[in-house]
């Protein structure tokens, strides 16, 4: 539920990186500001990904993580420090997997081209 | 800018018609400079008094160069070196060596087409040559291994107090890695496409030398093979440009040291582990107040694509 209006902060993002796309294509746009506008592009297409699937990503990995290290209070920090502090056995597949699995997701908010074909 | 300017002219006796940025290194200010005759020459300084954790001071990186080309490795001459105030800095002016580093262009351009067939070889050559640079006259230039290494990464990374789980995994990882004894070598330290400058015939010039150090061979290697910079090319493990048997044959070819495939995997994952916390490094100089950049603040979300190829080596022993 949300009690703002439409157009939604994700379609608003979306106006500004359609905008932003659109000027950094066009041939009298100076190519020496080009590549930092196309940078302000990429980050608002992070920020867009997000607001998109950002909240349903972290609640299924809180959910996970809480049964990986059973503990109903998952955080990143506390898997990263069960791992420096050998509280988990790293060679357990199951560890190995959420973390690969963790990264994935991670890559299709910050840059989802960047996963192998 | 002015003060800078006048003090290059009066230096090289020369009038200067522009002096044009270019991006800089981890702590380097790069200039082209563009004289009045309109030949080109390149100056490198430090502004700050504080050198970069990862650094060598600007007058080893000068020595370091003269030394590697006076072996007949593709390094641009020295001019002449300063040590000013610090309106000016500390640095070097250099021969411009014309070519492309752009790795892009390099990759994909038609023009580099025949380059490409032969580079990997070439690229395995030179660093063949950096690496049979004697050492007794580098004692200025530090010496670290891998545990060393593995250590001063440890502590930069937690100095951001942000954990990383996949980070954590890949220390573990490489902790319990058996390295192979080699003999030290002038290591470059940032061996990879950007700092390699390439014409339509060759491999020209290897620049930015500011992270050389004395250690193990395979860390160049491993560093040139990182995914992040395949710039697509990700099946291309030398730098997106060719396969390691290339390279291998190269280096090979011209030395004694005998390149186990097994070693280059470790000092790969040490590298993208690298590469994730200098991520880190770029990103916090911008959340903490210290730089204001877009670039800076953007690069932290290139964190994840190093914990992506962490988890690809370690899960899948895909180094591809």
């Amino acid at each position: 539920m949300t009690i703002f209006d439409r157009p939604s902060s994700s379609e608003l993002l979306k106006a500004v990186i359609d905008f932003i796309d659109a000027e950094t294509k066009s041939d009298d746009y100076p190519a020496n500001k080009r590549f930092k506008l196309q940078i302000v592009s990429n980050v608002l297409n992070i920020v867009k990904r997000e607001i998109d699937l950002g909240k349903k990503i972290n609640d299924d990995f809180k959910h996970l993580g809480a049964k990986l290290i059973k503990d109903k209070d998952f955080s990143i920090s506390k898997l990263a420090d069960k791992i420096k502090n050998n509280e988990i056995d790293v060679s357990d597949q199951n560890i190995i997997d959420f973390l690969y699995d963790l990264t994935e997701k991670k890559i299709d908010i910050d840059n989802p081209k960047y996963k192998k074909n | 800018m002015q003060n800078f300017q006048e003090f290059l002219e009066n230096s090289l006796q020369q009038n200067i018609k522009k002096l044009v940025p270019l991006t800089g290194g981890a702590s380097a200010d790069i200039n082209r400079i563009i004289l009045e005759n309109n030949n080109e020459l390149i100056v490198r300084r430090s502004l700050s008094k504080e050198q970069s954790v990862m650094a060598v001071p600007k007058k080893l990186e000068a020595k370091i160069q003269r030394i590697v080309r006076s072996n007949d490795a593709p390094v641009p001459e020295i001019i002449f070196e300063f040590s000013e105030d610090e309106d000016i800095g500390e640095g070097y002016v250099m021969e411009a060596i014309p070519g492309e580093t752009i790795p892009r262009k390099i990759l994909r351009d038609d023009k580099y087409k025949n380059v490409r067939s032969k580079l990997s070889f070439e690229i395995g050559r030179s660093l063949a040559t950096i690496h049979q640079t004697k050492l007794d006259e580098l004692t200025d230039l530090d010496s670290v291994t891998f545990e060393e290494s593995l250590k001063k990464l440890y502590l930069v990374y937690s100095s951001f107090e942000q954990p990383q789980p996949v980070f954590e995994l890949a220390f573990k990882w490489l902790e319990t890695q058996e390295l192979t004894k080699y003999d030290n070598v002038l290591v470059h330290g940032d061996f990879r496409f950007g700092n390699f400058i390439i014409s339509e015939s060759n491999l020209e010039s290897i620049i930015d030398w500011e992270l050389a150090h004395i250690g193990n061979p395979m860390e160049d290697i491993g560093w040139l093979c990182v995914r992040s910079w395949r710039f697509g090319n990700v099946h291309k493990r030398v730098g997106g440009l060719g396969d390691l048997e290339e390279l291998i044959e190269g280096y090979e070819s011209i030395s004694n040291i005998k390149i186990d495939m097994s070693q280059i995997d470790i000092w790969q994952l040490f590298g993208s582990l690298r590469w994730g916390i200098i991520c880190m490094m770029q990103a916090f100089a911008h959340l903490s107040g210290s730089i204001n950049s877009i670039e800076k603040a953007a690069i932290g979300r290139r964190v994840s694509e190093t914990e992506y190829d962490l988890m690809n080596m370690i899960k899948h022993n895909n180094f591809l």
